[in-house]
Parts: C-alpha cells; sequence; structure tokens
C-alpha cells in the first residue's frame, strides 16, 4: 500500500466485521485513525450503524502483504494438474465390489 | 500481438464475461482513470450532501423527523468514505481527493449547491434527490469494478430508507396545512430540474460514453436512467396532489413511458464549470471544518506517537 | 406548568432536557468535525440522545393532562420552562471543549442511570439498562479523546483545560437530587460520590485543577438558564410553532 499524502495524515486501517458466529470476517472497507484504539471506535460507527456485528478487526492498510499469482512465475497451482487431492480418482468400496464381482 | 493488446484482449474479455475487475488485475490507462474520476466524485458528492440538509437539523420540527435526518446525513458521510475507501485501490489517496474538494478543484453533483430555503427542501432532496441517486447507484451495481460495485451495493441496501423518508416529509406536508402544502409544491417546483440533471446530459453529448458502457464502468445510458426516474416519480408526485414544475410532462401510449421537457443543458454547464447558486458556503464549511481540526488531528498523532515510544 | 404535573414522575423531564439539550448541541458540530469519520461519531451520540429524550418524555406524558407527547414537551415550551442542567446548554466552543462537556456530562448521567437501574418500577428500571449501555459507549469515547487531547501536544492540552474551565462553573448542579422516590438521599450521596471520584480520573487527563475556579453557578433545574438556552430553543422551536396544530 501507498504512504499517505503527508505524515501528518492519520493512517489508514483496513476494517474486518464477522456479523454472524460462525462466519468468517469480512473485508467492509477502510478508515483513517491515529491508532488501533481509535480505528476500532470508529469502525463501530462506520461499519456497525445497522445489524448485529460479533467482532472488528482492523490492520494496518501498510501492513498488509500481497501476492498476484496471476503475475508471478511461480506456480500457485500445484494440484490442479496432479490429481492426487482429488478423491474421485480413488477407488471407492462400491466400485471395489462391483469389480470383484465381474 | 503485442503485450499490452494481450492484456487488453484477457481484460475485455473478463468484462464480458460478467466477471468483475479487481485492484491488481491489469487494466487500461483510461480505465483507471475514468474509474478514479467517477468514483471521486461520487465520494464528493455524498460529502458535500451533507451539507443542505445538515443546516435543517437543529430546527427539524419533530423528535422523530431529527432523528431520521440525523441518521441519514450520517450515512451520507458514511458512503463517501467507503467511496473514498473504493477510489484509494486505484491508488487515489482520500487525503489528496479530500484536499481537492476543499480546494475547488474537484467536481461533485451540483445538486448539493442548491439553496435548501425551507423544511420541504429536506423532504424533496431525498425524494427527489436520492431518488435519482438510487436509480443511477442500482445500475452501477454491476459495475465491472469489483470494489466499487461493492460499495455501491452496501450504499443501496442503506439508502432504501432515504428515499422513503423524504417521501414521507413531502406527503405529510401535502396533505398538511395550505401553508405546509405550498412548502411542499415550491420544493418540488425546485428540486425536480436539479434532479433530473442528476444523471447527466444524453450520451450522444459525452464522448466517453460508448467506451464506459463498453467496459461497465457505466451500465445503462444516462437517458434510460432518467427514463426510470421520470416514470417512477411523476405518478407518485400527481397522486399527492402536487404539479410538475413541467407542463409538457405527458404519457406517451406508444413508448408506455412519460414524455418530459427539454433540459437546458447549457445552463447544467454552466453550473459544472462555475458551480451552484451555494457553492461558496458549502466549500467554506468543508474548509473551516478541516483547518479547525487540525490541532485535533495532530494531537492525536502526538498522543499515539507518545504511546508508540513508551511501548 | 400545574403543580399535579410536578409529581414524582418530573425527574423524567429532567433528563428529557439534559438529553434533549445535549443532543442538539452534538448535532450543531454535522460537517464541522475534525475528520468525516468524527462527524460519523458525533452524530451517533445524538442520535442515541434524542432517542433517549423521547422516550423520557414520552414515559412522562403518558401520565400528564397538559403534554400529550414528548414533541409537545420539546417544541412547546419555552426557556423558562425547561429544567435541564445548565453544562449541557453551554455552546460548543472548540472540540475540546465540547469533548469536557460530554465527559462530564456521560460520567455524571452514567451514575445516575446505574441508580436507576435499581428503580421499583420495571419501565424506569429496563429503560435505564438500555439507556447506560449506550452511554457507556458516550464515555468510552470521550474519556478516549480527552487522553489523546489531554496528552495529545501543549495547544491540545491548554484547550482541554480551558474547555474544564468553562465546564467546571456548572459541575455543583450537577449534586442537585432528581426528585425520585426511587431515589433516597443516602442513593443519591452514594451516587454523586462516585460521580466525583470519576471526575478527579477525567480531570487528571490534563492536569485541571479545579480549585482555580470560583464561580459555582446553577438554576438550570428551576428554569433560571444562561441566555444560550434561549437562542437554541429558538432556533429549535422556531418551524414547529410556526405553524401550530399540524403533523409532520
Amino acid at each position: 500500500m501507498k504512504p499517505s499524502e503527508s505524515d501528518k495524515d492519520w493512517e489508514l486501517w483496513e476494517v474486518f466485521v464477522r456479523s454472524q458466529k460462525g462466519l468468517a470476517h469480512r473485508h467492509v472497507g477502510s478508515l483513517q485513525a491515529a491508532n488501533h484504539l481509535m480505528a476500532l471506535q470508529f469502525a463501530r460507527d462506520l461499519y456497525c450503524r445497522r445489524g448485529e456485528v460479533k467482532s472488528v478487526w482492523v490492520v494496518p492498510s501498510r501492513e498488509v502483504y500481497a501476492a498476484h499469482p496471476d503475475k508471478s512465475n511461480i506456480s500457485y497451482e500445484a494440484g490442479s494438474t496432479n490429481r492426487f487431492r482429488d478423491p474421485e480418482t480413488y477407488i471407492t468400496h462400491s466400485e471395489a465390489k462391483a469389480s470383484d464381482a465381474s | 500481438m503485442s503485450v499490452d493488446h494481450a492484456e487488453l484482449v484477457h481484460f475485455e474479455g473478463t468484462i464480458n464475461q460478467g466477471l468483475s475487475i479487481e485492484p491488481d488485475d491489469w487494466m487500461p490507462g483510461r480505465y483507471r482513470q475514468s474509474l478514479v474520476r467517477m468514483i471521486s466524485q461520487h465520494a464528493h458528492s455524498e460529502i458535500m450532501g451533507m451539507y443542505p440538509e445538515a443546516n435543517w437539523i437543529s430546527q427539524a420540527p419533530s423528535l422523530r423527523r431529527k432523528i431520521a435526518l440525523l441518521a441519514k446525513i450520517q450515512d451520507e458521510a458514511a458512503h463517501g468514505l467507503y467511496l473514498y475507501s473504493a477510489a484509494e485501490t486505484l491508488g487515489a489517496q482520500r487525503s489528496k481527493n479530500e484536499s481537492e474538494l476543499r480546494n475547488g478543484r474537484a467536481k461533485y453533483s451540483n445538486l448539493m449547491d442548491n439553496a435548501a430555503t425551507s423544511w420541504a427542501d429536506v423532504g424533496a432532496i431525498a425524494w427527489l434527490g436520492d431518488g435519482a441517486g438510487i436509480v443511477n447507484q442500482v445500475s452501477l451495481q454491476d459495475n465491472s469494478y469489483g470494489p466499487y460495485a461493492r460499495a455501491l451495493q452496501r450504499i443501496c441496501q442503506e439508502e432504501s430508507f432515504h428515499q422513503r423518508q423524504g417521501y414521507e416529509i413531502i406527503a405529510v406536508l401535502a396533505k398538511g396545512s395550505a401553508a405546509q402544502k405550498e412548502m411542499a409544491q415550491s420544493a418540488i417546483d425546485r428540486w425536480w430540474i436539479p434532479s433530473l440533471m442528476m444523471f447527466g446530459p444524453p450520451d450522444s453529448l459525452s464522448s466517453h460514453s460508448e467506451q464506459s458502457l463498453r467496459w461497465r464502468i457505466k451500465c445503462e445510458p444516462n437517458e434510460v436512467l432518467r427514463q426510470r426516474f421520470v416514470d417512477d416519480l411523476v405518478p407518485q408526485i400527481v397522486d399527492l396532489g402536487l404539479n410538475l414544475p413541467d407542463e409538457t410532462i405527458k404519457w406517451n401510449d406508444t413508448r408506455q413511458s412519460y414524455d418530459y421537457g427539454e433540459i437546458d443543458w447549457q445552463h447544467f454547464k454552466d453550473l459544472v464549470s462555475k458551480g451552484g447558486f451555494q457553492r461558496a458556503e458549502r466549500l467554506e464549511a468543508r474548509t473551516n471544518a478541516w483547518y479547525e481540526g487540525a490541532w485535533v488531528r495532530e494531537a492525536a498523532l502526538a498522543r499515539n506517537n507518545q504511546l508508540r515510544k513508551a511501548s | 406548568m400545574s403543580s399535579a404535573e410536578c409529581s414524582q414522575n418530573f425527574f423524567l423531564v429532567n433528563l428529557g432536557d439534559d438529553c434533549l439539550i445535549a443532543a442538539q448541541r452534538l448535532s450543531e458540530w454535522c460537517g464541522k468535525a475534525p475528520t468525516t469519520e468524527l462527524d460519523i461519531a458525533l452524530i451517533n451520540l445524538s442520535i442515541d440522545l434524542f432517542g433517549q429524550a423521547d422516550e423520557f418524555y414520552s414515559l412522562f406524558s403518558e401520565s400528564s393532562s397538559q403534554f400529550k407527547s414528548a414533541d409537545m414537551l420539546a417544541f412547546e415550551r419555552d426557556a423558562s420552562e425547561f429544567t435541564n442542567c445548565l453544562l449541557v446548554e453551554q455552546p460548543n466552543g472548540d472540540f475540546g471543549r465540547t469533548i469536557c462537556k460530554t465527559a462530564i456530562f456521560t460520567t455524571w448521567y452514567c451514575e445516575v442511570l446505574t441508580l436507576l437501574q435499581e428503580s421499583r418500577h420495571v419501565t424506569i428500571s429496563s429503560i435505564a439498562t438500555k439507556f447506560r449501555k449506550e452511554i457507556l459507549y458516550h464515555k468510552e469515547f470521550s474519556l478516549h479523546w480527552l487522553d489523546c487531547l489531554g496528552n495529545g501536544t501543549g495547544e491540545s492540552r491548554d484547550r482541554i483545560k480551558q474547555g474544564f474551565s468553562w465546564c467546571y462553573r456548572f459541575v455543583e448542579e450537577l449534586r442537585i437530587r432528581l426528585d425520585f422516590s426511587d431515589i433516597t438521599a443516602k442513593k443519591w450521596t452514594e451516587c454523586i460520590d462516585r460521580f466525583e471520584c470519576e471526575l478527579a480520573k477525567i480531570f487528571a487527563y490534563a492536569d485541571f485543577d479545579s480549585e482555580t475556579i470560583a464561580q459555582n453557578l446553577h438554576g438550570g433545574r428551576d428554569g433560571a438558564h444562561s441566555e444560550h438556552l434561549t437562542h437554541l430553543l429558538s432556533e429549535m422551536q422556531a418551524l414547529h410553532r410556526a405553524h401550530p396544530n399540524v403533523a409532520w
């Protein structure tokens, strides 16, 4: 992520909200705050104005590191050509029985 | 085939399949620029949209109206931030965007520059202005840029009460005393055309339209959206016993739509380039808030630095 | 106001007035806060307090012959009929003073709600529980900002001290007991003791020395207000009063 225009700006934070038990945190947007406590307060006011919220995470945007498989020489598709993670490639009990019978 | 051309084919293929473009995907420079311009303008309009209505919070005539108005204005501020956040994914920094708004270099919907001179204006802004905004935004939810489309989905969900509370304000006034009815009529008279203008000039007048539609930066032509708004609103206004400030409005049986009068696009162009009636006040409000708050922002940073050093 | 109106329910009007006037002041910040995030936060506080005023008034109006609705209480009384404490009607001043005012008021109000939670009247105790949950956030918010500004820069600390100096003159008035049968003199004293204890912590954020303030002003609970309330009401009530007996 890019540094802000001037060092007088409050830092940018990414906000993640879990709306229900059983769901994962979901990225909902960003906000500016001077520290994590302020970011959590603002996240409450900005992204939790409606409906039930179970949990909120804030992460400094500059701490988010990303990988881009499309632009990388490294393969991210280790499993897709080797089908050994695909259960369909293995024999089942009923198939084994059927082949015994024939 | 050049690398760029191959990228372009892949990019347009993604869009044609109805898939979204995400921040890290390759995109043509013009796509990025158009989106930055569009999302930033949209964000600025939400932020400036706070002001015409904020002037009426102090005088809102009942507790229920006061609370609804505050909640609506609060949404506008929040929607501005959702959109700045979407623009940020394209490299448009919020701080830079905000300073351009303060300096008067950024464009925003000139509806916000109009004077809100009566309580009924609060209703008209929400019913007509937000109503036009919603027609636009619902259409834009299918936009090809992921972060913008997702921000719009959230905005559309949240804004559904805005228009309803605006309608309710006008409906109550229209059924109220003679003075209240007159207040409602005068507000419709003043906000009808500015609301139609919110959709922008016909696409035939705009050079970028065709490409914008092809890249799903826009999803439907301005004229189609404006017509949808007119067809939706005209019968509602008539049902309330109010008049439309356009005598040429008539149901067209062949088109199954309402015909309406020509809009003065030269006037619109003037408004865009010179700003509307209360532009100076709107910019002043924004600028004062920023400069008067400088010591607060600075103190919060200083406090944070102390805490960081201490830990 | 008839003497029958001044029954034991009148503390509902006291608290309704406190909430209403505090909310009206906070709403003045809309579009003027130091950042858009703060606009949103201050509007949240204001919405909560307008909502609480509405509920206090509505409860009172159920047993009132003169005031049939919350809106009548809010919009159809003159300044001299308002019984809010003087603190909440004070002009916002800068963001620092607003934070000082909010911190003092919410600290007091939080203790009062804690007391009301123990009421034998189920309606009172249940709204007190609901409101207290909202006000605890107001308190957390204002204390967070007191910490930021009281300890931030030299300028911010000075502004907080000035904010406290302005507001401290109205603290004495908060000691006046609310007239409600469930609030015994003993319980009230304990409540105020807890408030004082919290207040000392609040002042510590900016090393504010309350001894330097000689003035103690009161009168709000009896309708003797500053000129600020008259101006606030003339704006707030203008539209409602210009069109009597209509729906909005």
